[in-house]
């Protein structure tokens, strides 16, 4: 009878913790139409039913363009073991628009559970937006862009990308750039341009160019001056020489058995001439199908300039098997982020670490390498075969006969 | 004669068993040595995950337009997932092929998740952009959140949208 009793305790007590999860999601988020006066077209979003519930959908349209579109439904159900839906709709534009974005918002509504005696509504309801977005062109010459700065270590090539969207109704014969690199103390540093591109209405396209950051390490300033036919406009982006601020060396993994819990101590080096104050480190281990299997985080450390700290982290490998798996390891702190993707080979008592800093790209360059090899050596026997039969061999036989 | 002019049928046969021969030889050994696709299969994902695998060592091309102005070189030994943004991605293998390019287009995914848990609810970003959460009280607006990937946090009210953030 105790017993009993402690049993009807533990479940209600479990119960207490119990916590429901309700979900819906919608994909695309965004989907963006160029204008086009009186344009129709059928399109379409997918309703994601990721907990596997029994779901009453409402989809409702709001927004500026809310007339222009039509749902080919607007009441349904979901049942648990469907995963998702794709609902259609079309949209039939006005013959004008003013320039610039129009959005309309297609709500997509789960409403919350039933109680099964009074019928009334329990708990939270969730609802999530697919938008549309369309986009009218801008009378004239209209161009938009963002700079972009791709890996800069100091004394290495540093590059700037320069995404170009041609908003305006009217082709751009010319488009180029200038980019000018300021200190931290505001000093120019270095100057230089891009190689000029044409742009037809609505189309996108790309400046690119390199520069050797032949700078101490530090905080830069790169501004663009893009300058189109005759109008120009600017774009900036602050940017560090010396890009890999924390830098994953190591991975050590101790006292390791499959089953337990894996202790990986990860030797990190703060590179930047600042602290970086709570600094962590993010592991995602992937399956053979490329799904996250786990996803663990390190405490947060603060890691002071031009030092190493070991930030350690825990993976339970109940339930993994021996093999190699991908992983990413992503260093954080601040708004900043840097990954490093590697592999980890688990056994029985070891997990050994492969990708870091030496293995993989070498291994890599010479493999590729190596099945050119294989034809190249290919293509020499042949065309040597070819030369002896024709101008020797064949002569030769020509001559007896 | 006879004799001769079969030597000859003999000689031009031996030619072109020597050139057809070669070209096979040739040919096959070209598609031994070029990597050939086993995925992504699909140019349409929602997972920010892709994982490229190849039948060969491969070098990989990635970038967000079609002439390839600024691509992400990417080896790949075997196969390798590689994670981006949701977007459109044009990408070739580097090689005889090169000419040949692929479109990934991975698309944005709202997914918003309540936990139920007491008398508030965690909300939580299960898709694969950054969300802005509108929490309504008896259709007033009470608070506005903006949720990372993967991000969480308590809050209670009777209704949670979600939508993609501004960026």
């Amino acid at each position: 009878m105790t017993r009993n009793f402690t049993y009807l305790l533990a479940f209600c007590f479990l119960l207490l913790f119990i916590t429901r999860v309700d979900a819906i999601g919608v994909t695309p988020g965004r989907l963006p139409v160029d204008f086009s006066p009186g344009l129709e077209r059928t399109l379409g979003f997918t309703v994601l039913n990721s907990e596997h519930k029994e779901l009453s959908i409402v989809l409702t349209v709001q927004g500026e363009l809310n007339t222009s579109i039509a749902l080919s439904e607007n009441l349904f159900t979901m049942h648990a073991s469907e995963e998702s839906k794709q609902v259609q709709y079309t949209i039939k534009l006005p013959d004008q628009l003013k320039p610039g974005q129009h959005h309309a918002d297609i709500v997509v509504l789960a409403l919350p559970e039933k109680n099964k005696i009074d019928q009334a509504y329990v708990g939270a309801a969730i609802a999530v937006i697919t938008e549309l977005v369309v986009y009218v062109p801008y009378p004239g010459k209209y161009l938009e862009g963002e700079l972009n700065v791709i890996g800069s270590d100091q004394n290495q090539e540093t590059t700037f990308v320069l995404p170009l969207y041609n908003k305006g109704n009217l082709d751009i014969v010319r488009a180029k750039a200038n980019i000018d690199i300021y200190s931290k103390l505001n000093e120019k540093v270095a100057s230089f341009n891009t190689e000029s591109i044409s742009l037809k209405s609505t189309e996108r396209g790309e400046l690119v160019t390199k520069w050797k950051a032949a700078v101490p390490v530090g905080t830069y300033r790169a501004v663009a001056t893009v300058i189109y036919d005759d109008q120009t406009f600017e774009t900036e982006r602050q940017f560090n020489v010396g890009n890999q601020v924390l830098e994953l060396q190591q991975v050590n993994v101790k006292d390791f058995t499959l089953g337990d819990i894996a202790q990986l101590e990860m030797l990190v080096e703060n590179k930047w001439s600042e602290p970086a104050i709570g600094a962590y480190a993010q592991t995602q281990i992937f399956d053979k199908e490329g799904k996250v299997m786990a996803d663990f985080k390190s405490p947060t450390y603060d890691i002071q300039p031009l030092t190493k700290a070991n930030l350690i982290s825990y993976w339970d490998t109940g339930g993994v098997h021996i093999g190699t798996y991908d992983a990413s390891v992503f260093l954080r702190f601040g708004q900043k982020s840097s990954q490093k993707d590697l592999q980890l080979k688990v056994s029985d008592h070891d997990i050994t670490i492969l990708g870091l800093g030496y293995v993989i790209s070498e291994k890599k360059s010479s493999g590729t390498s190596s099945t050119m090899t294989i034809l190249f050596i290919v293509i020499g026997v042949l065309v040597l075969l070819n030369i002896v039969w024709f101008l020797v061999i064949r002569k030769m036989l020509h001559r007896s006969t | 004669m006879m004799k001769k002019k079969f030597q000859k049928r003999t000689l031009y046969f031996l030619d072109l068993f020597i050139v057809v021969g070669s070209l096979v030889v040739l040919l096959s050994t070209i598609g031994y040595v070029q990597p050939r696709v086993i995925g992504p299969l699909e140019d349409s994902l929602t997972n920010t995950s892709v994982l490229f695998s190849f039948t060969q060592e491969a070098t990989l091309f990635i970038d967000d337009n079609p002439q390839f102005t600024s691509p992400e070189e990417i080896s790949v030994r075997d196969k390798r997932i590689v994670h981006l943004n949701p977007g459109r991605y044009y990408w070739k293998v580097k090689g005889l092929h090169e000419n040949v390019v692929h479109t990934l287009n991975i698309q944005s995914v709202v997914d918003l998740q309540l936990l139920h848990s007491h008398n508030e609810y965690n909300v939580v970003n299960a898709g694969n952009m950054p969300l802005d959460v509108a929490v309504y009280q008896n259709t007033t607006l009470v608070q506005k959140l903006v949720l990372n990937t993967g991000q969480n946090t308590t809050s209670s009210g009777e209704l949670f949208t979600g939508r993609q953030h501004d960026s």
